[in-house]
């Protein structure tokens, strides 16, 4: 359990290490752009679709942080009239719709990546698997962060979110 | 069968507080794996695409722009030049709170930051010099629900996404409900304060107000560097973005020293993280509203509607108490998600034009911002100030009233959003 | 019964629409009610990308496409939007309905689509804001926004032009003057009224435009001869009208151009223009020997008549 949460932590570490590499790549390549087209009176044709490609990996990167840092909003209106143990077993009831959720990421994410596989993005003739990949790959990632989280509250070491 | 497999899970889990992003995308799961009528992938397909987009590209990067703003130190700047301008009214420091939220509004797109920035300074101020806790609170939640309304706009750029809608003309419609919003909160403010005797800052001065307005120039350069790239045709809103965070670098970095080099990972990061809570929900939903199309729930729904009423104004009437209630309930992505496709699909019926639709979409949105279960604005304020919502929710009863009046005027006398946008043809 | 669902991305009344209205009129008049076509158009259940991936999975179960988006799935496709290729309308239908466009259809199917014809966006022209264009020489430094394609864009940097790849609509951006001009078939210029924010249209028809008619082969499989008989006919009858339709819509739609300000150059320099692209067949994105073998036939059949 530690050790779990060590390895957590580390993989937290990575992927918001990955976030700051691409966010900033992300307000370079736009900013090239513009650049590019008042300075040089050109703008690379790739731009615009590197940049995408950025967002989508940054949302899925990104959202695998935030999970970390608990941020995802949600609506909680039943918690002011649960006792504790009603509160914790509504707890484990979300990490566990979280789990199935992640693990159709994981599942069909990887049978998604293996559909495209032949399909190539229309401005770089990138492989469109490889940015399709994000969604099974931060799919793991939430589902260790999940497992964690679920370990706790099973444990009862939650707190009571 | 799927419709209702669909909303009915995700009734169940918003109740039991899933992460809203994870609702609505299990929801969607259930809805096409139960009746099997089309494969799982699918759903990672809408994932893909919901976010494959070069105008949401606006989203992180206004994230970015306001976390640098912020980080570099204009957020004092602008509360100085703002005392110095509306300091002397009665409850002065609330007038300020306000004021200070719309300066903030032209750089940052989110509410829930426009809060943050401008009541971690201002909240505790008031508190020193006397204001109630709470109605402090309730000054700054509101003040800050104004961001969105003010471009930039993180939702006008979703609602531009979801319409086609030109995302500069929508930031340019809302720039006049903005002030009209702003002004009105000012009024209900001064008048609660003079009733509790919260006394004024300090006597009007031109000099401090140019000498803090010198100070804030550089900061207030960012919302005219936005805004007027964009208006006069220099930028796209997506560029205008990149362009705010280079102006936020400059600034932060260069001119007022204040981030350091080795900052800006950190600073980037918290952008990204704020930036993919947004874009997750965006994800999700577009699961969500792929079903919806396929099983064709926004026209059902508009035609519901429509044999209800086909009076127009009796229409756009309904159309804001919908709006009303899912911003009661739901976060301000989602909401926009889940219906501007049925809102959309009664546009001939409601005879106005898209772009003065989504500023009342919009301005219906940031008053859910201010409603519990589910108000951005009121949780940052109350975490803030350590009051709880409920104290915070009585305060802010007079705020919320003024801004259903303005909320009419926005959506029944139409120049005031389509002048600018039609000056600037 | 049965129930077939059809995607377009574009809104009622255009051109890819009326090819699916008049589908969906033929087969259920033809099959008496038997078979139901649910048409979901403005993209409300994806891109052109996306609706191909739904039609690969059976997901939806045919699509009125343009021929680009096919070029991620199967590069031959690319050879259709070879630039200056048809002379005229005539010619795009004889190639397209005889041997090459059979083959190329016949070559989807390793991409899991089952292509049955060709309608069509018609030529594109260019319009700008900035001057007049007769020549290749009038191009040289207008910002043109053009498709997100290396095609698109080679075709317009090799002309003299600055292209800048962007997504459509650019309404705004050609109104702000942030680009000058675009290019497109006519029933688009007319559609988002853009003699508000343009001024010359040249008739350069530098690439004809087709939509590819397809139905998901892992469904069509499942249907018995008869019935796929009835829909590839009804289909094929439906691009018929659609072509006719249009070209007929054309000279109506020049007028309209005209009459709202439009300054029109109908005999632009063509084959100066074609003379300064001839290198593009060597480009990259032919290097592929089957694509490579396809353009080079397709280039002599064009000259053959
Ligand atoms: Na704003
Ligand atoms: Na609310």
């Amino acid at each position: 359990m530690e050790l779990f949460a060590r390895v957590n932590a580390w993989i937290n570490r990575g992927t918001e290490a990955l976030l700051a590499i691409i966010g900033i790549a992300m307000a370079v390549v736009v900013a090239v752009q513009v650049a590019g087209r008042y300075l040089f009176n050109h703008s690379p044709f790739w731009s615009e679709e590197v940049a995408r490609y950025l967002l989508v990996w940054l949302t899925f990167l990104g959202a695998a942080a935030a999970y970390y840092r608990r941020a995802h909003p949600g609506i909680d209106v039943l918690s002011a009239w649960l006792g504790p143990r009603a509160r914790r077993a509504k707890a484990i009831a979300v990490h566990l719709v979280c789990l199935a959720l992640f693990a159709v990421m994981i599942w069909q994410g990887a049978i998604f990546s293996h559909f495209v596989r032949l399909q190539i993005s229309p401005a770089l003739s990138l492989p469109m698997w490889m940015v399709v990949m994000v969604i099974p790959v931060a799919g793991v990632i939430l589902a260790c962060h999940c497992l964690l989280f679920l370990c706790r509250d099973l444990r009862g070491m939650g707190d009571d979110r | 069968m799927t419709a209702e497999i669909l909303l009915a899970t995700l009734l169940v889990l918003f109740l039991i507080d899933t992460p809203i992003a994870v609702a609505i995308g299990a929801a969607s799961v259930a809805a096409i794996a139960l009746p099997g009528d089309f494969p799982l992938q699918m759903v990672i397909q809408r994932l893909f695409s919901g976010t494959d987009s070069f105008h949401l590209l606006a989203v992180p990067l206004f994230m970015f722009a306001g976390t640098i703003m912020e980080a570099g130190g204009i957020s004092r700047r602008l509360i100085d030049f703002a005392t110095a301008l509306v300091g002397w009214l009665p409850g002065g420091m609330a007038a300020v709170a306000v004021v200070s939220a719309m300066f903030f509004a032209g750089i940052s797109g989110s509410a829930a930051a426009d809060t943050a920035a401008v009541g971690s300074i201002l909240i505790p101020a008031m508190k020193k010099s006397g204001y109630r806790s709470d109605f402090a609170a309730a000054v700054q939640a509101s003040g800050g629900s104004i961001g969105i309304v003010i471009p930039p706009s993180i939702p006008m750029i979703v609602f531009g996404f979801l319409t086609g809608a030109s995302v500069g003309r929508l930031f340019t419609a809302g720039i006049l409900p903005g002030l009209l919003i702003g002004l009105s909160l000012i009024a209900v403010s001064s008048l609660i304060s003079r009733r509790q005797g919260y006394g004024a800052q300090a006597p009007f001065s031109a000099a401090e107000v140019l000498r803090t307005g010198r100070r804030a120039l550089l900061a207030l350069g960012a919302p005219v560097i936005i805004l007027g790239g964009i208006l006069s045709g220099i930028f796209t809103a997506t560029e205008s973005a990149a362009v705010a965070v280079v102006y936020g670098l400059v600034v932060g970095v260069g001119v007022y020293r204040r981030i350091a080099l080795r900052d800006l990972p950190g600073l980037f990061i918290a952008g990204s993280i704020t930036a993919a809570i947004v874009m997750f929900i965006i994800a999700c939903a577009s699961v969500f509203s792929w079903i919806a199309a396929i099983e064709e729930i926004p026209s059902r729904m508009a035609a519901g509607l429509l044999a209800l009423t086909d009076n127009r104004l009796l229409l756009l009437l309904s159309v804001n108490l919908v709006l009303l209630i899912a911003g009661t309930f739901v976060e301000t992505t989602a909401a926009l998600i889940l219906l501007v496709p049925m809102i959309v699909a009664l546009l001939p019926e409601l005879g106005i034009d898209l772009i003065h639709l989504g500023v009342i979409v919009v301005t219906n949105l940031a008053i859910g911002m201010l409603t519990p279960p589910m108000g951005i604005c009121l949780v940052v304020s109350s975490s803030i100030s350590g009051d709880r919502l409920a104290a915070i929710c009585r305060r802010i009863v007079p705020f919320l009233l003024v801004l259903l009046v303005d909320l009419a005027i926005i959506t029944y006398w139409p120049p005031l959003t389509m002048l600018l946008v039609g000056v600037l043809r | 019964a049965m129930t077939i669902k059809l995607g377009v991305v574009t809104k009622p009344g255009s051109a890819q629409n009326i090819a699916a209205a008049k589908f969906k009129e033929l087969v259920e008049q033809r099959s008496q009610g038997a078979i139901t076509v649910k048409i979901y158009d403005s993209a409300s259940i994806g891109n052109e990308t996306e609706i191909l991936q739904q039609i690969q999975m059976n997901t939806v179960q045919m699509g009125i496409i343009t021929s680009g988006p096919f070029d991620t799935f199967d590069p031959i496709v690319r050879v259709i939007d070879y630039p200056f290729l048809f002379k005229d309308n005539d010619q795009a239908d004889a190639i397209l309905d005889g041997p090459i466009g059979r083959e190329i259809l016949t070559a989807l199917e390793a991409s899991g689509f089952k292509g049955l014809c060709y309608s069509e966006n018609g030529f594109r022209h260019l319009t700008n804001s900035r001057r007049p264009v007769k020549g290749p020489e009038d191009v040289k430094g207008l910002k043109i926004r053009v498709m997100a394609s290396a095609m698109h864009k080679t075709i317009w940097q090799t002309l003299g032009a600055n292209p800048t790849p962007m997504p459509w609509p650019v309404y705004t951006e050609l109104e702000q003057r942030v680009i000058d001009g675009q290019e497109n078939p006519l029933w688009l210029m007319v559609e988002y009224k853009l003699w508000e924010v343009q001024k010359y249209l040249t008739l350069s028809r530098h690439v004809y435009s087709p939509h590819i008619d397809v139905a998901s082969l892992a469904w069509w499989r499942t249907l018995d001869a008869a019935t796929q008989e009835l829909l590839a006919t009804a289909m094929r009858d439906a691009a018929l009208y659609q072509r006719q339709h249009n070209r007929d819509g054309d000279a109506e739609r020049l007028r309209l151009l005209k009459e709202n300000g439009f300054i029109v150059e109908e005999n632009p320099d063509l084959d100066g223009m074609r003379r300064k692209v001839a290198g593009l067949k060597d480009m990259d994105i032919y290097r592929e020997p089957r694509v490579k073998a396809m353009l080079t036939r397709l280039l002599e059949a064009v000259q053959g008549r």
